[in-house]
């Protein structure tokens, strides 16, 4: 379901989005609000990925102890009672 | 929606089945979701991990946090009602999954998983979510 957004921008902002739909071919500035947001999301989505990689060896590769559970468990009880 | 127990194992130790789920949320195979907080949760249950158990070892866990934060969609918290009969205190990460409408509640959490399936969010092990969301199509 769509939603309505009221935002503002500045004039040169304006300008710009404006000249992208007239450049991109689309028929509206929603058009173009709406593809910049899925251009920004799957960089986000690419970048995240990036990090994801380049931190995957850290941690421990030994066996998890069960009481790690229980210090989990602990904090969260403590954390929820307060 | 991911709950504490899974974070802690996921980021601490590379070779489990909560780092696999994370592997997979990477990856985008599902849509983590969070709330203010279910984030808060995570941020103070691994930082008092990590700063008390000398067997969780990741350095880096502040950027883990912070990728898991990114990865996840937020939304609002809404009013804890009671819902755990056995422990009252998973109250709020059952609210949280009712905030975010979330179909699964990934946890290690003996008490959470003997709920099953409280309003409509099933409480599963990384186990069983890998096999599922695995199994899909």
């Amino acid at each position: 379901m769509a939603i309505t957004l009221n935002i503002s921008l500045a004039e040169e902002q304006k300008g710009w989005l404006n000249s992208r739909r007239e450049a991109g071919g689309f028929s509206s500035q929603s058009d173009v609000v709406r593809d910049l947001i899925r251009s920004e999301q799957e960089r986000e989505k690419q970048a995240l990925l990036i990090q994801f990689r380049q931190m995957e060896q850290d941690g421990s590769n030994e066996a998890e102890p069960a009481e790690i559970l229980k210090m989990v468990k602990q904090v969260k009880k403590v954390r929820r009672a307060s | 929606m991911l709950d504490s127990s899974v974070v802690v194992s996921g980021i601490g130790w590379r070779g489990g089945d909560a780092r696999r789920v994370l592997t997979l949320l990477a990856a985008g195979g599902f849509q983590s979701y969070r709330t203010p907080w279910l984030t808060a949760e995570w941020s103070e249950t691994v930082q008092y991990v990590a700063e008390n158990e000398k067997r969780w070892r990741n350095p880096n866990w502040i950027h883990w946090l912070e990728w898991l934060k990114r990865s996840s969609k937020l939304a609002a918290d809404i009013p804890i009602k009671k819902t755990v009969k056995r422990d009252p205190n998973d109250d709020a990460v059952v609210m949280a999954a009712v905030a975010v409408h979330a179909s699964c509640i990934v946890t290690s959490d003996g008490d959470l998983l003997s709920l099953q399936k409280p309003y409509g969010a099933a409480c599963i092990t990384p186990r069983d979510f890998l096999g599922v969301i695995l199994r899909q199509p």
